[in-house]
């Protein structure tokens, strides 16, 4: 047996043995014996020196599918939050919609009779539906608004980020900002146009085409992101599509994100002033998921796990991030 | 260049504290061992890193469970050993895992043209070697009838490894055409499986 096992490793059988090595794979009696010989392998594997073979995007993947293993468990401690904070989100969407103002000049006030403002502060984010049936998904620190009349062209003007999964119905869809545009017919996508922040787009379903303001047009196709810098350059890459978009469940994913990066999105979601101290930290990996924690369990997180020494001002709303 | 046992009484430490990091060094030390042993095992390495990934995985679920060196090592060895063997088990009507797992374990000089007779080609293989020189005759039977793998046969012969790949080599070639010669040309399928 022990010889025959050998051949088997080494791939020297011959016919009749490589028979007799499947009649040990498969036949259930044999299989304290073919797990003696397993484990005689494995401690021999142990000893020996290996090629030091690495794969850190396997070792990524894990700690990916451990964050969201973790995030099971966190919403179902978290399902009244969740309840609160629907029912919150419904209240703050009927204090912040609103025809805007009180124009003097009557050019603007036909404006003002047609267009829709939708604005979201620090700290609150919301969702709603257009006159098209499409759906909107309003992130903290952002602001939408589109002609009342959205029928023979939908056309929106965003500033901040928002997730939209657009209904098809024959008419192109807009959306602009102050980036560039982007154009899609009936499809779902995320966009970041924050003014301290590169243009994001990232598509999930569907086929986008986007146009920056030198005029250059870039068509995306679902599974990709595009970036424009600040030199106004293109960027294209594949993603994981829900890293971007899980805001809009009320989800925070991070995947080893320089902290810095992190910090700019607590700042909108939470509505503080975050200060880092020491370039190392800003650059600092971070690999988490936040989900309808209130901003102290965050820190409490965030302490647990990386080094990190914080001080938070609950008045001024200031959080001050040493590290150890 | 193992791991000390008190290194893994280290990391079951931090991995029960819900140190990611302890997990990352695990993987740093473990991976490419249980790579190696799988790849011998499965013969073909497509779903290697899919199993080792759930392996990896467990460790972190299930580290509650884990309280000292022997319990690690046999949870490591236990969760792949599972994963491999439900793999190699479950494919027993994919002809393409059927194909490239014969090909891997059967010795190449089985592995020709066309199918034939196995006990033919096996009386004709064993005349042949006769015939082969001494010292190669000595290695290739160390490597067929005794199992050995060509690092043993080295180390038994006290030459070096890249000798007895080439002797193998150059053996397999004068089998190969000296069965051509006789007009024996097989290749040798074997879906026997149960």
């Amino acid at each position: 047996m022990e010889k025959l096992f050998r051949k088997y490793l080494n791939g020297t059988c011959n016919p009749d043995e490589f028979n007799e090595v499947l009649n040990l794979l498969y036949t259930k009696e044999n299989n304290d014996k073919l797990s003696s010989l397993l484990d005689k392998y494995w401690k021999e594997v142990l000893l020996e020196n290996t090629d030091e073979r690495q794969n850190s995007q396997l070792l990524d993947n894990i700690h990916y599918r451990i964050v969201l293993d973790e995030s099971n468990i966190y919403s179902k401690r978290f399902t009244l939050a969740k309840n609160l904070l629907k029912i919150a989100a419904i209240l703050i969407v009927g204090l912040i919609i609103s025809t805007v103002s009180i124009y003097n000049h009557s050019k603007t006030r036909i404006y003002s009779d047609v267009l829709e403002n939708i604005k979201t502060p620090y700290g609150a984010k919301t969702s709603f539906k257009l006159p098209d049936g499409s759906d909107v998904w309003l992130n903290s620190a952002s602001a939408l608004s589109y002609q009342k009349q959205f029928d023979k062209i939908r056309e929106v003007e965003l500033s901040g980020q928002a997730f939209f999964n657009v209904i098809k119905n024959g008419k192109p869809f807009i959306v602009k900002t102050r980036y560039g545009n982007i154009e899609v017919s009936g499809t779902s996508f995320d966009v970041k146009a924050f003014n301290d922040d590169d243009f994001e787009t990232t598509l999930v379903e569907g086929i986008v085409k986007i146009r920056n303001i030198k005029n250059q047009v870039v068509t995306l196709k679902s599974g990709q992101q595009s970036i424009i810098n600040h030199k106004n350059e293109f960027e294209i890459r594949d993603v994981k599509t829900d890293l971007f978009t899980s805001w809009k469940d009320g989800k925070l994913i991070f995947i080893n994100e320089p902290f810095q990066k992190v910090a700019k999105q607590l700042e909108k979601w939470y509505n503080v002033k975050i200060e880092i101290q020491g370039e190392k930290l800003k650059k600092l990996g971070y690999t988490g998921k936040i989900e309808m924690e209130t901003f102290s369990e965050v820190l409490d997180l965030i302490n647990v796990t990386t080094p990190i020494k914080y001080k938070f001002d609950k008045t001024t709303r200031i959080l001050k991030i040493y590290g150890q | 260049m193992s791991i000390s046992t008190n290194k893994i009484e280290e990391l079951i430490r931090r991995l029960k504290n819900n140190d990611k990091s302890a997990l990352n060094e695990i993987f740093r030390y473990y991976y490419p061992r249980l790579y190696n042993f799988s790849k011998k095992i499965l013969k073909v390495e497509d779903e290697i890193d899919d199993i080792l990934q759930d392996v990896f995985l467990k460790i972190w679920l299930h580290r509650s469970k884990i309280n000292n060196p022997e319990t690690f090592n046999s949870f490591i060895f236990t969760i792949t050993k599972n994963s491999l063997l439900n793999l190699i088990r479950s494919n027993i009507n994919n002809q393409a895992f059927k194909e490239e797992f014969s090909k891997r374990t059967i010795a190449s000089e089985y592995v020709t043209q066309n199918p034939f007779e196995f006990e033919e080609i096996k009386t004709a293989i064993d005349k042949i070697v006769a015939k082969l020189p001494e010292k190669r005759q000595k290695v290739f039977l160390l490597s067929r009838n005794d199992g050995l793998s060509n690092k043993e046969i080295a180390q038994k012969l006290n030459i070096s490894e890249k000798t007895v790949e080439d002797h193998i080599t150059h053996a397999i070639r004068f089998l190969k055409e000296s069965l051509s010669d006789i007009g024996i040309l097989s290749l040798l399928y074997f879906y026997l499986f149960l």
